[in-house]
């Protein structure tokens, strides 16, 4: 494949970098990541991907926008309030970057319909964007089932995290590091405890980051590792996670063979 | 009413963030002034004093807006207003930072300003009484409004050669002038269609003369292929070089009648085959109230073709209105039961129409406060040198005093003579072409210094089969021109004629001796007074006068850039500073780029463009994009000097200046282009058996020349080789260098070419 004029342009910063270079380049072009939920970390993961050229990503997500959305969710302008969220994420991909197509799947996910979703486009890296338990191990044992990468992020008030899987029967699962979601109530939502905007900026392009390297297969990946960031001390902590061989889901002899729908719908942050 | 188009209105709101530019500095005044007119904003004689000129489509104003514009005068412009010869209202002696607030106000009540400056389709004239008078053939204001309409959403009748006059009479009195006008409309019907009889290529002015009859009939529908044919002709073939020369008149004189029809009906054609511009809004027919008669001998009430229902004329001195009586008028009309309806005149006023005739008359007496019924008082003068930069003799005042002369006049004296039509320099704002008495402004040298004159003009008219010019009679000092009108009025009471058009052809050989006498000019120990102009203590002269506002266009701007630009060129010699020669280069690239519709401060965007518009299409050479990249790497601190891209920023300069001197009268550049450069030379081909791939990446700049490289580089095996072709500066320092760092070879760099290298690599 041969970039037209505005491509080189475009890309040229990429293409620059040797560790990119022209067949970097190509291989993000050719590449198709799905991003679970257009929320506060789904939102600038996106934008990031589409700025990058993924040449198709998949967005997912049941909810219209609201205006107490734009705070963080920088994919979504004031105009969108009221518009579907996949909706209004792929108008802004669209005028961004022309080369990106865009798949829409206006829906939660749940254990019925997780794996046709990451079928229909055989996606290549899976980024969790949500923001509760429930979604979160669906995405995980689906992830494992599938042997689909994928990177897990969470944040709260000034708070996050996150951690890369890839199938290689060597990384730990999230739910090698939680073994199932915490009693409802026992953890606050965003929703409840609030959230600095910038969290999802920093945590989801940091997602953004691990699908590209993974994508051009350079550097090292948080596979292994759980990163959490506190922005009000300014401190990145990186821990290392051994695979759990008693894991439920991705053990020597798993439990969990079917995809479980926890409680609730799922919602984006 | 009129839809403004949304452009329109946000440009009006953008104009704040520019008058902030421009008072920054950000922005030069040579390019803040076309943009301020084209906007309605002139600026006056005095410092910081600016006219504002609203569009009011074909006078067509309701009591709200006309209510908006008495509290933006009182706030903002000393509490007047101004009515023009265009059946518009201007502000006066408004400051810059007003201007946005009158403009932001204007907004509010719907009101534009757009294009009544510059070389744009003016306001649409369209005769004030159309749809009442009892001559009333019928109602053309829908028509005048569509054209309006049509014209503001055309965004290309902002760029013509000068401006474009459109009427629109709604009989063959011809009210709207569309007899004089660059294309007019002349309401008639045939066989109980409606349609127009339709004329073109007058205009007042320089050289000025009445238009030529273009059609016998027209169906009213087609009216607008004929706003766009004739716009269209004008694109053509105006002569955008020569502002004086630019109006449609004047291709009428330098064609021929003959040709210049030919030509309208090929554009005609042209139009017709290539657009529908048909259906026109329905007329709209409101019932109206059921009147009273009245008996009025008072000339400033008009019965209607409605019985009972009356217009009543408001004619404000000098076209000046305090708000104070317009406000008088406006409560007047807010307490009827029943709402009126304004339309403004070119008369410098306005008629209030559909009155009941008790009302009409109470409204007339109303006015008396500060009107009069008498056509003298109710003359017209163009605003003149008190305000206007082109004005010569203070036109306004000299309208007083005629006023004056005639205040305790014997009442038969007084309604001898008609309206005069008054305009303070040759430039015909004050109509003085069309009047049965004419007057304008000159300066004459005499013994003792410059002395303010006024040239006698009589028998101009408007009208179907009656349209012509006023005849110049003589000159006579301004200060005894009062005593002269009032003298000419005695004659004409003693001749027993009354007909002023009559008494002149009769009374011609009186009148011309009384011209005569009047045209003495004493020497100033005799009569110092002749050397004043009126209200002035200072003594006459054409101190001040400048250039007019009006035509202020691209190619005031291109020369600005390009003095600009040659100005740093010799700056640099003398001091040798790069920044002279990046000023220099930058403004060079700018000059021209207006006339390609790019109008930017930002110099990446300058040089694209200019690459885009004059090296791509081959008018420069290609070198000179490398140029380019050196000055922006210069202007980030990248590049420490540019003393060696001297010639080349030199042969850009000039190469401008060619392209400028080449422009045709359509603004065309005539220049030959530049040959293409030439293949490369022999020497440089490695050996015949492998042909080396040799990509030209000349007037590529960093760091896509590499990026292209990389791409080339990627499509070839381990081992191959191919070459580059690289600008000097940047491209060859940087390029070879980020190829090795990626592991490549470099065979060999070759510099023996003009302006550019050729890398020959190994891929790794």
């Amino acid at each position: 494949m041969d970039f037209n004029e505005q491509q080189i342009e475009r890309y040229s910063r990429h293409i620059i970098l040797s560790e990119v270079g022209v067949e970097g380049q190509q291989k993000i072009l050719n590449s198709k990541v799905l991003v679970i939920g257009t929320g506060g970390l789904g939102a600038p993961a996106a934008m990031f991907l589409a700025a990058a050229g993924v040449g198709t990503i998949g967005l997912v997500d049941a909810d219209k926008v609201d205006l107490s959305n734009l705070q963080r969710q920088i994919i979504h302008q004031t105009k969108d309030v009221g518009k579907l969220k996949v909706k209004s994420g792929e108008e802004t991909i669209n005028e961004m970057n022309p080369d990106v197509s865009v798949v829409t799947y206006h829906s939660f996910v749940d254990s019925s319909n997780i794996l046709d979703i990451f079928k229909d486009q055989d996606y290549d890296f899976i980024i969790d964007g949500t923001d509760n338990f429930a979604a979160k191990f669906l995405i995980n044992d689906a992830c494992v089932m599938a042997k689909k990468p994928f990177s897990h992020a969470g944040i709260i008030r000034f708070n996050g995290q996150l951690t890369t899987y890839i199938p290689d029967n060597d990384t730990p699962c999230y739910r090698c590091m939680f073994k199932e979601p915490p009693p409802e109530g026992a953890v606050p939502s965003c929703r409840e405890a609030g959230v600095l905007g910038v969290m999802g900026g920093v945590i989801g392009t940091l997602q953004a980051t691990e699908a590209l390297k993974y994508i051009l297969g350079i550097g090292e990946s948080l596979a292994g590792y759980l990163l959490t960031y506190n922005a009000l001390t300014m401190e990145f902590i990186k821990i290392n996670i051994k695979k759990n061989s008693k894991c439920p889901v991705c053990g020597d002899e798993p439990a969990i063979k079917t995809l479980i729908d926890y409680n609730g719908p799922v919602c984006t942050l | 009413m009129l839809k403004i188009p949304q452009q329109v209105i946000d440009e009006g709101k953008n104009y704040r963030e520019k008058v902030a530019d421009f008072k920054k500095g950000f922005l030069e005044t040579a390019r803040f002034k076309p943009y301020r007119v084209s906007l309605g904003v002139y600026e006056q004689r005095d410092n910081d004093t600016y006219m504002l000129r609203t569009r009011i489509p074909c006078g067509v104003i309701n009591l709200n807006q006309f209510k908006k514009i008495s509290e933006l005068a009182k706030a903002y412009s000393h509490g007047y207003i101004h009515f023009t010869t265009r059946q518009d209202i201007q502000f006066h002696k408004v400051t810059l930072d007003d201007t946005v607030n009158l403009m932001e106000g204007l907004l509010e009540a719907g009101i534009v300003t757009k294009g009544t400056g510059g070389n744009t389709a003016r306001n649409v004239a369209c005769s004030p009484l159309a749809g009442v008078s009892q001559d009333d053939v019928f109602d053309v204001t829908p028509y005048a409004l569509a054209t309006t309409e049509y014209a503001l959403n055309d965004p290309t009748i902002f760029n013509l050669p000068r401006k474009f006059k459109i009427s629109y009479s709604n009989s063959p009195a011809d009210t709207a002038n569309a007899t004089i006008s660059d294309l007019g409309f002349v309401a008639k019907t045939e066989n109980g269609e409606k349609g127009f009889e339709v004329y073109g290529a007058g205009g007042l002015g320089g050289s000025p003369g009445v238009a030529v009859k273009l059609a016998d009939f027209i169906p009213a529908s087609e009216a607008l292929y004929h706003v766009q044919a004739m716009k269209e002709l004008f694109e053509n073939e105006g002569d955008r070089t020569n502002k004086h020369k630019a109006r449609i008149r004047h291709i009428l004189q330098r064609l021929g009648e003959k040709e210049f029809k030919a030509g309208y009906q090929k554009s005609l054609q042209i139009v017709k085959s290539n657009r529908s511009l048909e259906p026109f809004l329905p007329e709209g027919n409101t019932g109206k109230q059921s009147g009273d008669s009245i008996i009025s001998f008072n000339p400033l009430i008009t019965g209607q073709k409605e019985d009972g229902l009356y217009s009543v004329y408001v004619h404000p001195q000098n076209g000046n209105l305090r708000a104070e009586n317009l406000d008088l008028i406006l409560d007047f009309l807010a307490a009827l039961d029943y709402e009126p309806v304004v339309r403004l005149t070119n008369t410098q006023g306005f008629f209030v129409r559909d009155l009941k005739g008790s009302h009409a008359k109470e409204l007339a007496d109303l006015i008396l406060n500060f009107g009069s019924s008498f056509a003298i008082d109710n003359s017209v003068a163009c605003a003149g040198a008190s305000t206007c930069k082109q004005g010569l003799g203070l036109s306004q005042n000299l309208l007083s005093a005629v006023r004056e002369r005639f205040l305790n006049a014997d009442e038969n004296i007084k309604s001898q003579l008609p309206r005069i039509f008054i305009s303070g320099c040759p430039n015909s704002c004050g109509q003085h072409h069309k009047g049965e008495i004419g007057l304008y402004g000159k300066a004459k040298r005499a013994a003792d210094g410059l002395v303010p004159m006024y040239a006698i003009l009589f028998g101009g008219a408007v009208g179907v089969g009656k349209a012509v010019l006023g005849t110049e009679f003589g000159t006579i000092p301004a200060k005894k021109v009062p005593e002269f009108i009032y003298q000419l009025a005695v004659l004409k009471s003693n001749s027993d004629i009354s007909s002023f058009c009559r008494f002149v052809t009769d009374e011609i050989e009186t009148i011309k001796s009384l011209i005569e006498r009047f045209s003495v000019i004493e020497p100033e120990a005799e009569n110092p007074d002749l050397y004043y102009d009126f209200g002035s203590g200072e003594k006459f002269s054409i101190k001040g006068r400048g250039p007019g506002e009006c035509s202020a266009g691209v190619l005031d701007v291109i020369k600005l850039d390009i003095s600009n630009s040659q100005f740093y060129l010799s700056d640099f010699q003398a001091a040798r500073q790069s920044e002279k020669l990046y000023e220099a280069g930058l403004s060079a690239a700018r000059a021209l780029l207006i006339l390609k519709g790019v109008d930017t401060t930002k110099d990446r965007l300058i040089f694209n463009e200019f690459g885009k518009h004059f090296i791509d299409t081959g008018y420069v050479k290609e070198s000179i994009k490398s140029v380019f990249d050196c000055l922006l790497d210069f202007k980030l601190g990248d590049l420490d000097s540019l003393e060696n891209r001297y010639e080349e920023i030199k042969y850009l300069a000039d190469r401008v200046v060619k392209m400028y001197e080449s422009l045709s009268p359509k603004l065309e550049i005539t220049l030959p282009k530049e040959p293409r450069p030439e293949n490369l030379p022999d020497s440089v081909q490695p050996d015949a058996a492998a042909p080396l791939k040799v990509i030209d990446l000349k007037g590529v700049k960093c760091p896509i020349n590499f990026v292209k490289a990389k791409i080339e580089l990627s499509k070839i095996k381990s081992g191959e080789k191919i070459a580059f072709q690289l600008d000097d500066g940047e491209p060859i320092n940087n390029v070879p260098r980020s190829i090795q760092s990626e592991g490549h070879e470099t065979v060999k760099i070759d510099e023996n070419f003009d302006g550019y290298n050729l890398l020959i690599v190994r891929k790794n």
